[in-house]
């Protein structure tokens, strides 16, 4: 024990990161990892982003313009893949990476070997989800859903690669997920209670539970898959006994969850933003935290709910649908609680305030809509059509990628020492919030006059829609390379950031160094100042 | 990393238990994925 003890204050914690490429190869450090994560996402975020430019080009005008239906299908399904498992979850990874051991003052994550596991595997599982396209057969096409037995009777040889990726994807999911349940419940600083903890640390704890449970069914389906295309089970096949349904229960098992998985580390940011550009604590803080577990147990009784037209018997549709129902009123907590934060308070707009007010706005449309497709008998009309396309790209493109671009935002300082210049960043949110709205608004209409999801051409009463929607989305799409020159801009050429840069914020990561250290709390901090930076207080 | 107490250490390995026994959950999960869902 002495030993250790003398170990153990010997000054070596000032040292900095190894130079070069191997830094980022063999590292252990959550800052570094974290980066990784991010400048990975964003990468394939571009790379998705660049799909879904060539699904608009196509539907511009009705009739066939660029590519092929089979192509077309490829296009969509990668598009879908790439966002969900290469570009939103990752990107939450990555803030957690960055912000979670400092919000608990921690010196890092609890397993950092594990850490770095984590993220090597994701670029190799996104390289073989993305070479499907150059083999024979191309990519998968049967939607990011991959139903059997489009995925599995009727599918290119490809998709044992896509499984492979997938497998991947979803072990890397699980050991991050891991990892920050063991850093929250045992690395967190000593004075630390549960109920100390900032809301984004509560909701990534809470996703970490979720990916636990829904990540190996994800497997379990995957693997199902993969026996009954390649080893005569039939698992999915009823001609062999078989049920083709099963496999959408097992997906939505899964699947709603994940949804859930991409938007409460959202809620949490969105809950350090508002109090901070309100100027007041966070109104109604346990109950965030309540609303927030009451949200993460809703999301597993609900699956059901995106299979209304499989034929269930209507007392199945009719739970299915209240419970649905139930999910909107610890959300409706969440969204009575921001606008409370914000009610009588010193508001200001920079630019991480401008994305999470109108993530409040934005998420709560995706909300209703999400709302209005649970109620069965309402849901044969809109089911498969592009009215589903818009609620989801409303909740994670408005919801989702908006609070990762408000995080980025307002961490940046944080992360670089440096600020970003923020007449840009107001012209790039303007830019961005007008032109997604063109792009995914005109979406709900086309979808209630009944334009099915998934096609490359189109009748022509829906041509004027779709013509609106393909410009919002060219500009939209364009607003990322604003994006991208902010934020190098900022790491290159910003001005010196003060260690708060934000008038308003809590949080122990502000008490660090303008820009934070390569190691950070190595001492737990103290009670005094967890009680001083607690987001109650 | 390499500046961490005593009592760290100790937190990081109670750590490494929380992580084999959600490691363990995970795998459970997996398997009655494939054992249990399908034979109703």
């Amino acid at each position: 024990m002495t030993t250790a003890t003398a170990t153990a204050t010997h000054e070596d914690h000032h040292h900095g990161p190894e130079s070069g490429l191997m830094r980022w190869i063999k590292t252990t450090n959550h800052k570094d990892i974290g980066t990784l994560y991010l400048w990975f996402s964003f990468t394939m975020l571009l790379i998705g982003g660049a799909f879904a430019m060539a699904i608009r080009a196509e539907l511009l005008q009705p009739g066939l313009q660029l590519m092929e239906p089979q192509f077309f299908n490829q296009l969509t399904t990668m598009h879908g893949l790439i966002m969900v498992f290469g570009a939103i979850m990752p990107a939450f990874v990555g803030l957690g990476n960055w912000l979670i051991p400092m919000m608990v003052g921690a010196p890092d994550m609890a397993l950092p070997r594990m850490n770095n596991w984590s993220f090597w595997i994701l670029p190799f599982a996104g390289a073989i989800l993305l070479s499907t396209f150059f083999m024979e057969g191309g990519a998968p096409a049967f939607g990011w859903t991959f139903y059997a037995p489009l995925s599995t009777t009727f599918a290119p040889d490809s998709t044992d690669f896509f499984i492979f990726a997938v497998h991947l994807l979803g072990f890397s999911s699980i050991m991050g997920a891991i990892n920050i349940i063991a850093t929250v419940l045992n690395m967190r600083a000593p004075d630390m209670k549960l109920m100390d903890m900032p809301l984004f640390v509560w909701t990534w704890l809470i996703t970490s539970f979720l990916l636990i449970g829904a990540m190996p069914v994800l497997a379990g389906a995957v693997t199902m898959m993969l026996t009954d295309r390649n080893f005569g089970t039939s698992f999915f096949d009823a001609t062999g006994g078989g049920d083709p349904v099963l496999f959408q229960h097992i997906f939505w098992f899964f699947g709603h969850p994940e949804v859930y998985i991409m938007i409460l580390p959202a809620f949490g940011v969105v809950s350090h933003i508002i109090p901070t550009f309100a100027r007041k604590p966070l109104f109604g803080y346990s109950s965030m935290v309540y609303a927030t577990a009451s949200i993460a147990f809703l999301s597993y009784i609900v699956w059901a709910h995106h299979m209304f037209l499989t034929g269930m018997p209507v007392a199945g549709e009719l739970y299915f649908m209240y419970a649905t129902m139930l999910i909107a009123v610890p959300t409706g907590v969440k969204v009575f609680n921001w606008i409370s934060t914000m009610w009588r308070g010193s508001m200001s707009f920079e630019a991480p305030m401008l994305w999470a007010v109108s993530f409040v706005f934005l998420f709560t449309i995706g909300g209703f809509s999400g709302l209005m497709l649970g109620i069965a008998p309402a849901d044969i009309q809109y089911h498969d059509t592009y009215f589903v396309v818009a609620h989801f790209h409303y909740v994670l493109v408005t919801g989702a990628l908006w609070s990762i671009i408000a995080a980025v935002f307002y961490w940046l300082p944080k992360w670089t020492g440096k600020m970003y210049n923020e007449k840009l960043a107001k012209v790039h949110f303007w830019w961005a919030v007008i032109s997604v709205n063109v792009l995914f608004f005109p979406q709900h209409f086309l979808g209630l006059a009944g334009m099915p999801r998934r096609i490359p051409d189109y009748s022509l009463q829906f041509a004027d829609f779709n013509f609106v929607s393909s410009i919002g989305g060219f500009a939209f799409g364009a607003s990322f390379i604003l994006l991208t020159y902010i934020v190098i801009d900022c790491i290159r050429n910003g001005a010196p950031a003060k260690a708060r840069p934000w008038e308003g914020a809590k949080g122990l990561e502000w008490t660090l160094e303008p820009k934070a250290q390569y190691h950070s709390f190595s001492t737990p901090p103290s009670r005094k100042l967890i009680e001083q930076e607690s987001q109650h207080s | 990393m390499e500046n961490i107490n005593n009592a760290q250490k100790e937190r990081q390995n109670a750590a490494k238990i929380t992580a084999i026994v959600f490691g363990v959950i995970a795998i459970g999960v997996f398997i009655a994925t494939i054992v249990l869902f399908p034979n109703g």
